[in-house]
């Protein structure tokens, strides 16, 4: 169980939807691939209208700058999802059922 | 990129190559494949000799390459690792061998050439995320820069005066557009021709500002927004260039996978 709560925002209208989360440990090293999981899962899921932010919940995290400025680079996330071994993991993370 | 002669286009890919094609009669074939770059090349860029090449990458640095004299022979000449992470654009300056790179260290850095080898000889600090792309007016005094943090900025030299010979002129920001993009900004565009800066943003829109003319010499530098179209693309715009003989002519792509062509006019009103 590596998030507490994940919180979701959603405006239709304007087309945005916000995901933010909390990973249980301040240091977590999981933190960039749950993120890069949540949203690989919205890109999945939502119409392309929707423009997607997910982050960290503000002071849950050490480096939580430095991950939520992976997750909003969308050419990084790109070419992170090239990646076939990576692309497996974030699939096996998706796939998963507690 | 296109080279000058219009005869050659460089492309930069995600495979950590970048091709350089050769225009034939019924099409285009590659006569040479630069490889070196670790990761990703993020943009290639022809100098305006046509006797240069640059290419950048995810793995934070810039490469210089020289074209040989029969131009199939691409030889790397200088491995610039002055950013501390990915670099996103590269763009020669219009007339000086002068480089320009935008990167995800929320800087912009420009290069020269020093005897055999080249050399960062600035780096313009101000923007607070991502720098996606850089532009040159058509004079070179003066390069705007467009960021995740969804601002523009413009830089102009700075005379080297009083500061001794030899010395690197020095870069400031005189203007910085904030508040007019939703969300990032992933390319920016500067016409030679009419001086209009053109952006593609991730809010879907385009949009072209103009420098609005100085009361006097002393005024602070300001631009205004001629043109919004809100909904240019169904999805982000990633990419904007002006034609550059035709004014007004303005291209964009976007992730919708559509190419838009634009006719602007400067209004007015401005």
């Amino acid at each position: 169980n590596v998030v507490e709560q994940v919180r979701v925002k959603v405006n239709d209208a304007e087309s945005t939807v916000s995901v933010e989360f909390t990973p249980t440990i301040p240091h977590c090293s999981m933190a960039t691939l749950i993120g890069l999981s949540i949203k690989v899962k919205l890109l999945r899921s939502l119409p392309d209208r929707f423009k997607l932010d997910v982050h960290i919940t503000p002071g849950t995290h050490a480096s939580e700058h430095a991950v939520n400025k992976q997750l909003a680079d969308k050419e990084r996330v790109a070419a992170a999802l090239e990646n076939s071994h990576l692309l497996e993991v974030v699939n096996q993370c998706l796939s998963a059922r507690s | 990129s296109w080279s000058p002669c219009g005869q050659y286009l460089a492309s930069a890919s995600f495979d950590g190559t970048t091709c350089v094609w050769k225009r034939q009669q019924d099409g285009f074939e590659v006569v040479a494949t630069l490889e070196g770059h670790e990761n990703e090349v993020k943009s290639v860029a022809w100098a305006p000799s046509g006797t240069l090449l640059a290419t950048c990458s995810r793995d934070k640095s810039v490469w210089v390459w020289e074209v040989d004299d029969e131009e199939e022979e691409f030889e790397c000449v200088s491995v610039l690792s002055a950013h501390t992470q990915d670099v996103k654009h590269v763009v020669w300056h219009p007339t000086l061998q002068l480089l320009a790179s935008a990167s995800y260290d929320d800087t912009v850095r420009l290069y020269r050439e020093d005897d055999d080898d080249w050399l960062c000889c600035a780096t313009l600090e101000g923007h607070t995320s991502t720098v996606w792309a850089v532009a040159w007016d058509s004079s070179g005094q003066r390069l705007v820069s467009c960021s995740d943090d969804r601002t523009l900025r413009v830089w102009q030299r700075q005379d080297s005066e009083g500061q001794g010979s030899g010395s690197e002129p020095s870069w400031k920001c005189v203007c910085t557009l904030s508040g007019y993009h939703g969300r990032s900004i992933y390319d920016v565009a500067w016409c030679h021709l009419t001086g209009a800066v053109a952006t593609a943003c991730g809010d879907d829109a385009v949009r072209v500002f103009e420098e609005v003319t100085p009361v006097s010499p002393m005024s602070p530098v300001t631009f205004g927004l001629a043109a919004h179209v809100a909904r240019a693309h169904a999805q982000d715009v990633n990419g904007v260039a002006w034609h550059p003989r035709e004014p007004g002519l303005l291209a964009t792509c976007g992730d919708d996978g559509d190419i838009a062509f634009w006719q602007y006019q400067r209004p007015e009103s401005l």
